[in-house]
């Protein structure tokens, strides 16, 4: 296996909001979503601002802090300043969701700067795994993702993604056009994955101009699952025992001992008691009273 | 107009009505006309200029909030792939992430074993004693929640059932005891289902669990492990003496 050429430092975070208040930020009510923005142009330079507010710069290749918003319909305006556009986009945000906005290229490379969200999976996970959401954002045919040298994820298109619960460690990870096993698009790179966490990670970039790019960030999970258990007891009849099942084996094995001695003993005397009988029946008349029937 | 003129409005030395005040008055409003609609053209050409400024500049420090803010200047729809034409502003809709392949939870909710019997499959806990709590019901099985869920990628997946008990006589894991390289075995749940191909059948003493980390890890290939108690029924031992321990191979998927 080749060795991962660098290691993807995690959470690169830029770009802190001012938003126009809407609650308190620090304890988001059960109302509130929270949204991530992650900007997929490598090289370019683009701003956004959410409902008309404060313009802030993202850098490329990165992901902005959380930002907490009302659940439902908000604009998010990203603007372009390398080559000069602006780009309204309507999101509709999950009451108590977590999301991941990402502005990126699409498959085709001239094609315009498109907007796709993904969820963050939250569920729990056991103490020794981590989740992996990766996600489809480069300007890239469909490709499959190998994770440790397995083809993990097969056949992802751009706009599209996976998730997997792996176990936590450093795992190595590249992106392949699909069906083949080479050459990558990306990596591979060495992704670390944390116990107990949820690691995104977006594919941005194109191969034309080397610009292909890997966005890691990270957010905390809560545990479930038990230990390994020590002892599984599954059975209490006895009934497909190799031995016989309704009698104590011990006691079986000390009568099996037994009986070839009592059967023994007991033809012995059958035979020994005969044989007198017929000695005294011949010496009874001869002698009288000396002999007693047996 | 009257001839009649009152001597008073000649004194003041207002225009005398003829045709040279008739010119003037005119060419005056020809003059008014003429500055109103320069006016107006001027207007409109001020609305006009910062988009082909936006349009042609390159310059970053033109900043959008200097545009009018009732700017509308391109289409609303979604842009596609457009190389030649690159929409100043648009308002689009962002799209959701499209899943490839299972991402939600898959628990596994019931298990069909190689003689076709189909059982139940219930979530099983370690207890703090370190035993695996599998359900009483010898027709239900128990899937321990440390390890892995179906189709996972990398870990063991463990189901363990009653082989028998008083009540209810042989459970169906007892036809696991005669289980054969190569039989199928298949994990149901609520999203899809995963064949299993039994790949090992041994037995293991009892006791010796605890060094079987292998059975129990979140690493390595993605396998399913089925135990179920085997071996002597020794009853002032704790009955069974044996753990049968099936392992088996996801078999795989041949869609796309």
């Amino acid at each position: 296996m080749t060795k991962p050429s660098r290691i993807v430092s995690v959470g690169i975070l830029s770009a802190f909001f001012l938003l126009p208040a809407v609650g308190s930020a620090s304890s988001a009510a059960p109302a509130d979503s929270q949204v991530f923005m992650v900007q997929g142009l490598p090289g370019e330079s683009v701003s956004v601002s959410v409902d008309g507010g404060t313009e802030r710069e993202l850098a490329a290749g990165t992901v902005s802090d959380g930002v907490t918003l009302a659940s439902g319909e908000h604009v998010l305006s990203f603007t372009g300043k390398d080559t000069a556009w602006r780009m309204d986009v309507d999101v509709d945000l999950r009451a108590g969701g977590s999301t991941d906005v990402v502005i990126h290229r699409p498959a085709s490379p001239d094609g315009d700067p498109i907007v796709t969200t993904f969820e963050n999976p939250r569920a729990p996970v056991t103490s020794d795994r981590g989740r992996v959401q990766v996600a489809h954002t480069a300007t890239v045919p469909p490709a499959d993702i190998v994770v440790d040298g397995d083809v993990v994820f097969a056949n992802v298109a751009n706009g599209e993604f996976a998730t997997a619960e792996v176990p936590a460690g450093v795992h190595d990870v590249s992106i392949v056009p699909t069906g083949q096993t080479g050459p990558a698009l990306l990596g591979p790179v060495d992704l670390e994955v944390e116990p107990a966490t949820l690691t995104r990670v977006y594919a941005i970039g194109q191969p034309e101009g080397n610009s292909m790019d890997v966005v890691v960030a990270t957010l905390p999970l809560s545990t479930n699952g038990s230990q390994a258990p020590e002892q599984v007891n599954t059975g209490s009849a006895g009934l497909v025992s190799d031995r016989s099942a309704s009698a104590d084996s011990w006691t079986l094995g000390w009568a099996a001992a037994l009986v070839p001695v009592v059967a023994g003993l007991t033809i012995g005397a059958t035979l020994l008691a005969r044989r007198t009988r017929t000695v005294v029946t011949s010496q009874e008349t001869t002698v009288g009273n000396r002999y007693r029937r047996v | 107009m009257s001839d009649d003129v009152p001597t008073e409005h000649r004194h003041r030395g207002g225009l005398r009505r003829g045709p040279l005040r008739t010119a003037i008055l005119v060419s005056a409003f020809v003059l008014m006309a003429g500055v109103v609609l320069a006016l107006v053209s001027v207007q409109a050409g001020q609305r006009d200029e910062p988009s082909a400024r936006l349009t042609a500049s390159t310059d970053p420090s033109d900043s959008p909030s200097s545009e009018p803010s009732d700017e509308r200047s391109s289409e609303p729809s979604n842009p596609g792939p457009g190389p030649t034409s690159t929409p100043t502003r648009w308002r689009t809709t962002a799209r959701p992430g499209i899943p490839a392949g299972i991402t939600s939870s898959r628990q596994p909710t019931a298990i069909r074993l190689p003689d076709g019997e189909e059982m139940d499959v219930r979530k099983a806990t370690t207890d703090a004693e370190g035993e695996l709590v599998v359900p009483d019901d010898v027709d239900v099985a128990g899937w321990w929640d440390g390890g892995a869920r179906v189709s996972d990628p990398f870990g063991t997946m463990v189901i363990a059932a009653h082989v028998d008990s008083e009540i209810q006589g042989l459970g169906p894991f007892s036809a696991l005891l005669s289980a054969a390289e190569g039989d199928a075995v298949e994990a149901l749940t609520q999203e899809a289902n995963q064949t299993y191909v039994v790949s090992s059948v041994t037995r293991i003493p009892r006791d010796s669990l605890t060094e079987r980390d292998d059975l129990f890890t979140s690493s390595g290939p993605h396998q399913l492990v089925l135990l179920t108690c085997a071996g002597d029924f020794i009853p002032q031992q704790g009955g069974y003496q044996d753990l049968a321990v099936v392992v088996a191979e996801p078999l795989e998927r041949t869609s796309g």
